[in-house]
């Protein structure tokens, strides 16, 4: 497997504080890597240790898998802008700053891309904060970056922005295949895009799977809403099932046998129950997470 | 490192900041020069004044036309028109102190720094403000000294610069000495990362430079053998053309001062500035 990222033992203490305590993250390249913890778990402190912009107490962090270093863009707490200068402006600097071959004409594009073409010319410092965060995704595109390390990139964002930044980030994972490490506390927005995630609680690494793995263990149920549910009941049981919650006069929750969610549908519907809905239901990642981590402290 | 310092010139080409002092230095050169001038228009009634109040003639120490680019306020009077014209004049110092506060520093304040860390390390970051430094040390001194030799144009109708390898060895010397300060200022600001302190910080060291400097002086005796490192005795600039009798000792003294300053800023960067966490 091709790991971009990878850390060994990482651990950052700040005097007697230890933020981040021997984590050892693997990103494989073109993955969207979501970290999750709560507030103070260290989700911050090691996507800037990723950045360079802190330096790790012990351990170590090994970016790239070739000969050629890969870039990276960072958006990471507050936006870092020139307030006095113009979104353009802040783009152009960036863009002079790393050397890059594009023409001014890219700082624009990107400006398009984040939605900020109009405001291309104004100044940073009347900026919305959910403009501040679109200029600073911009930036940190700008240079075609091969990494993406973002933290809390959708904070202050209103719906429509949250949406806007989550199809960005979709384009640039699947058309651009850009590895992005991404942290949020909107665990349902985040698994909306990330496909591997690792669970941070208080500076440790507590799990780190793929989407695939996360999905099939968080609980799951099959709900039915029928119109008869003491029927529904009798149908279950005389199929051997009888791990079932009735959560109201019309509802009921089927704990297992998910495989047999078209069986158990058939058997009602010929019982002469009327079934208005049939649909397997998981449990989101933030009640995945807190049953992850809840486990973890006891 | 060429690129970012092309992008630091491209921010300070928009930004507009560096002009801005660059105009209030000239602007504020030129007030210096006309206060100089009302001074010695005055001359007998100053004389009079001083000599009722404090019993000697200032003007006996001599009255040499000071184009006054001193950097330090430990500058033992010569006249009373040096020391007006010390006292009104905002030091050259100054204006790097705000050009590093407004323009400098705000790549780290306003969190930019962070869009660029994982291209550019702290050293390179560090080594171009140096190079601004510099440069900015040298317009600076430039602009003051242009705008007190217009001042010095329009009081006396002339222009005594002496000859022009003095002149430059007067204005290379004087922004050696300022950039010297300016490397300070930066270390002390990387290594707080709070730019209230590091400038009250600053402020104070630029009253503690002059006696540092007549110390490397007597170093520079000691070991040469030689007495005539005068530019520390009387001033670091102020008067320094007209003092110091030969052009090279001054420069190779400037240049021991920034080379002792930059030093120990780079050393202090190596050891401690580039291994603390950016935010």
């Amino acid at each position: 497997m091709s790991y971009i990222i990878t850390t060994s033992d990482l651990t950052k203490q700040y005097r007697e504080v230890t933020a981040v305590d021997s984590v050892d993250l693997h990103v494989e390249e073109g993955a969207v890597y979501g970290l999750i913890g709560r507030n103070g778990a260290g989700k911050t402190t090691i996507l800037k240790m990723l950045a360079g912009l802190a330096f790790p107490t012990s351990g170590s962090i090994t970016i790239g898998n070739g000969s050629r270093k890969p870039r990276i863009g960072v958006l990471i707490e507050e936006p870092g802008l020139y307030r006095s200068l113009t979104a353009l402006e802040n783009m152009e600097i960036k863009r002079i700053a790393l050397g890059s071959p594009d023409s001014p004409e890219r700082s624009r594009q990107l400006l398009e891309f984040v939605g900020l073409m109009n405001w291309a010319d104004v100044r940073c410092g009347s900026f919305s904060l959910g403009m501040r965060q679109r200029l600073s995704i911009a930036l940190a595109l700008s240079g075609d970056p091969d990494i993406l390390i973002l933290d809390e990139p959708i904070n202050g964002l209103d719906p429509q922005g949250i949406h806007d930044v989550r199809t960005v980030l979709s384009r640039l994972n699947q058309e651009n295949g850009k590895t992005i490490v991404i942290s949020s506390h909107l665990l349902d927005e985040l698994s909306k895009v990330a496909t591997v995630y690792g669970i941070l609680d208080r500076g440790r690494l507590v799990k780190e799977a793929g989407e695939e793995e996360i999905l099939n263990s968080m609980p799951a149920y099959v709900r039915f809403i029928v119109d008869d549910t003491l029927a529904a009941k009798t149908v279950l049981e005389s199929m051997g099932i009888f791990s079932y919650q009735t959560k109201s006069q019309h509802m009921i929750h089927v704990l297992e046998q998910f495989a047999r969610r078209d069986e158990m549908l058939e058997k009602m519907i010929m019982a002469g129950i009327h079934v208005h809905e049939c649909q397997v239901v998981r449990e989101s990642l933030e009640t995945y997470f807190m049953g992850i981590t809840k486990e973890d402290r006891v | 490192m060429k690129s970012l310092f092309q992008a630091e010139l491209y921010r300070a080409r928009k930004s507009k900041s560096p002009l801005i002092i660059l105009i209030v230095c000239f602007g504020m050169s030129l007030f210096s020069g006309l206060s100089y001038g009302i001074m010695y228009g005055n001359a007998p009634w100053i004389q009079k004044m001083y000599e009722n109040a404090f019993g000697y003639n200032p003007f006996a120490f001599g009255d040499d036309l000071d184009l006054g680019l001193d950097i330090a306020g430990f500058t033992r009077m010569k006249s009373v028109g040096e020391f007006i014209s010390t006292g009104l004049r905002i030091n050259i110092c100054l204006y790097l102190v705000i050009f590093i506060a407004v323009f400098l520093m705000p790549m780290r304040r306003s969190g930019f720094i962070k869009n660029l860390s994982s291209e550019h390390s702290r050293t390179r970051i560090f080594f171009v403000h140096v190079l601004l430094i510099l440069i900015y040390s040298f317009l600076l001194v430039d602009v003051a000294a242009l705008a007190m030799a217009l001042m010095c144009l329009v009081t006396y109708r002339g222009l005594p610069l002496g000859g022009l390898p003095e002149l430059l060895t007067y204005l290379v010397t004087s922004a050696l000495l300022v950039a010297a300060i300016g490397l300070v200022v930066l270390t002390l600001t990387d290594l707080l990362r709070r730019q209230t302190p590091a400038i009250v910080m600053s402020v104070i060291y630029l009253w503690m430079i002059a006696p540092t400097v007549f110390a490397m002086g007597q170093v520079m005796t000691l070991y040469t053998s030689r007495s005539d490192f005068r530019l520390q005795y009387v001033s670091l600039a102020g008067n320094l053309m007209l003092l110091s009798p030969g052009k090279w000792d001054t420069i190779l003294s400037a240049l021991l001062v920034i080379a002792v300053y930059a030093g120990l800023c780079i050393l202090l960067h190596f050891l401690v500035v580039r291994k603390k966490d950016i935010i």
